[in-house]
């Protein structure tokens, strides 16, 4: 069975100020991601060896709780694949601001920061792609929706890296099997392919556009 | 949060928007009375709006709780603003709070929202509504384009229907019942002038424009040509005149916003009512609309443009280099002309002394290759030049060390 996304549409560099942006789009759920650096930082966060990276996580309602954990997340898996040890003491900030929420809002958040990065032209090892499944009584969804994902008894966050195809990244909700797991990382595994190739293409239509 | 540096303008920059702006020309080809494109977006839910004004983007959302009123106003809602500058990384705490206190006064203290039908149980429960105006890029002319998306999302939003039945209140969900829009008043929005000096001003500034001014004006006005805030910073001393000019702009400003606002969210309710159609941001991200994905620049076009060559631009021909002096201000620093001026005597009395020297040598030089077969006159020759040489030197040594800033003069070597 072939795995379903929703609709992935991207558009890179739509923000005048920031030094990478992109706007990224999986079916309803939009995410705005600002790259600024690598630039100055102040004495106190500098790191002699390696540059230093801020991820922030803004939600739509600033009364909201901030989401540490998506932060956290997101600042895990992109220690890993970006080069920081060719910018020391510098500062790379991603913040990624949350336009619209209709389920797999952590997915989308990586994936546009992975777009963002790509647009500003940091050097990373390789690409990531993020998808989310969520897990109910009888099957295994896809890339769900908020209501789909609201009925749903678990989901599981899984993120890719693309030089290995290798997972450098989960995390979980809810009540899950062991085969529910393996299932969710082999349709995860074919979903990010196909990231992997909307990333090439979106790249490729920018910079003919552009030129 | 990291914060960047501000963006530092070149004083050419500076020099071009100042001259551009005595002759009503500005950088990207408007008028000094025009203003930038401005589109409007609709999110999924109900007041939420991403507001372009130019390469300015600005998005809004507005959500509701329940809570308790203030003491003295009982029986009124709450309108909570708040501002997010995050995105553009320059800004200080201090520009934040003076952009969301202009909204602030502007919105609330205008009372152009009717408060008092978001009250629930007098003095126990009423609506807050949580706005949020997050700045996503910054162009200049914030204060106008964060109350257009303040003023959009408001007229967007609506809350849910509630009933009270015996001190219980039930919210009841969109399909129960239809959600109810906000009672707005009037529309006040503000808008930003920047002077420059002789009291020459732009409506609509960029940011490049915001930066170098002398000062700056915003006025908040509605249709009904009710002025609801003024405040007028920077350094440009403003007459009457020009702030009332200002201020009848700023009228027929918001007579085509109120229009516009109201156009486009009546637009999207519509949209909303049909069946199938499409809402929220992903369709304008698809059609790659200009409220959310494109920064482009309009072209301008380019008239009366010709080669003219200022005095100062003067093309060096070979005759004018040879005579033209280079000062050598340090060991690896050159100037040609007149830069740091120097109006030492004993700098004049030391290039005399140098001049004097070099002509002398020219001289022994040109009989050098004349005389070359006299051997013996030409060695004593050479030797007072050497000499000569090294007096030149050791002056050179005794002034640097006398001259504090360590000026130096030489005839180019290239252009003898």
């Amino acid at each position: 069975m072939a795995p379903k996304l929703r609709d992935l549409i991207i558009t890179y560099n739509n923000l005048a100020n920031p030094d990478g942006s992109a706007l990224f789009c999986q079916g309803n759920t939009i995410v705005q991601a600002y790259v600024f650096g690598p630039v100055d930082v102040s004495n106190s966060k500098e790191r002699s060896e390696k540059a230093s990276l801020f991820v922030t996580f803004k939600p739509k309602n600033s009364y909201e709780i901030r989401k540490e954990l998506y932060e956290n997340y997101i600042r895990t898996v992109l220690e890993t694949i970006i080069h920081l040890d060719m910018h020391p003491r510098t500062s790379i900030s991603v913040i990624l601001q949350e336009m619209q929420d209709d389920g797999c809002l952590l997915s989308a958040a990586v994936n546009s920061a992975c777009c963002a990065l790509l647009d500003a032209g940091i050097p990373m090892k390789c690409m990531i792609a993020s998808v989310t499944s969520c897990i109910s009584v009888d099957a295994i969804q896809l890339d769900p929706n908020k209501e789909a994902s609201q009925k749903s008894d678990g989901s599981i966050v899984l993120t890719f890296e693309s030089s290995k195809n290798g997972i450098i990244s989960v995390t979980s909700e809810g009540e899950l099997t062991f085969d529910n797991i393996k299932e969710a990382i082999k349709l995860g595994c074919l979903a990010s392919k196909e990231i992997y190739d909307f990333y090439h293409k979106s790249m490729k239509k920018r910079f003919l556009i552009n030129s | 949060m990291q914060r960047l540096k501000p963006k530092s303008i070149p004083s050419c920059n500076k020099n071009f928007i100042f001259t551009a702006v005595k002759d009503d020309k500005r950088i990207d080809g408007r008028s000094s009375k025009d203003f930038r494109k401005l589109s409007i977006g609709f999110g999924l839910d109900y007041g939420s709006s991403v507001v372009s004004l130019g390469d300015t983007r600005v998005m809004c959302n507005i959500t509701y709780q329940i809570a308790e009123p203030k003491a003295v106003k009982s029986c009124e809602g709450l309108l909570n603003i708040r501002v997010d500058l995050t995105a553009s990384m320059i800004h200080t705490y201090e520009k934040v709070v003076e952009i969301m206190r202009m909204i602030e006064k502007n919105v609330k203290d205008s009372r152009c929202l009717d408060l008092e039908s978001l009250c629930i149980i007098s003095g126990e429960k009423v609506y807050a509504l949580e706005t949020d105006i997050i700045v996503m890029n910054d162009d200049g002319n914030l204060p106008e384009c964060c109350s257009i998306a303040l003023l959009a999302s408001l007229s967007h939003f609506k809350r849910p229907d509630v009933s009270v039945v015996e001190d219980k209140i039930k919210i009841h969900s969109f399909d129960e019942r239809h959600p109810i829009p906000l009672n707005i008043l009037h529309y006040p929005f503000c808008t930003s002038f920047t002077f420059f000096d002789n009291s020459k001003f732009v409506c609509d500034p960029t940011q490049a424009e915001e930066q170098v001014c002398d000062g700056y004006l915003i006025v908040g006005s509605n249709i009904y040509r009710e002025i609801t805030t003024i405040h007028i910073s920077g350094k440009s001393a403003i007459t009457k005149d020009v702030v009332l000019n200002c201020c009848q702009l700023a009228i027929e400003r918001s007579k085509f916003l109120t229009n516009f606002v109201k156009l486009v969210v009546e637009q999207d309710l519509k949209k909303r009512s049909t069946e199938g159609a499409e809402i929220g941001y992903a369709p304008l991200i698809r059609e790659s609309s200009s409220v959310l994905c494109s920064y482009k620049k309009e072209e301008i076009e380019l008239q009366e443009v010709q080669e003219n060559y200022d005095d100062d631009d003067v093309i060096i021909d070979l005759e004018v280099a040879q005579n033209t002096k280079m000062y050598r201000y340090a060991s690896d620093t050159v100037g040609i002309g007149e830069g740091r001026g120097q109006n030492w005597d004993f700098i004049d009395e030391f290039q005399e002394n140098v001049e004097n020297d070099e002509n002398e040598d020219m001289y022994i030089e040109d009989e050098e290759t004349t005389n070359n077969e006299d051997e013996p006159d030409s060695k004593a020759k050479q030797f007072s030049k050497r000499s000569k040489n090294s007096n030149k030197y050791q002056e050179i040594t005794v002034e640097d060390d006398l001259s504090e800033e360590e000026v130096q003069i030489l005839n180019p070597p290239e252009f003898k």
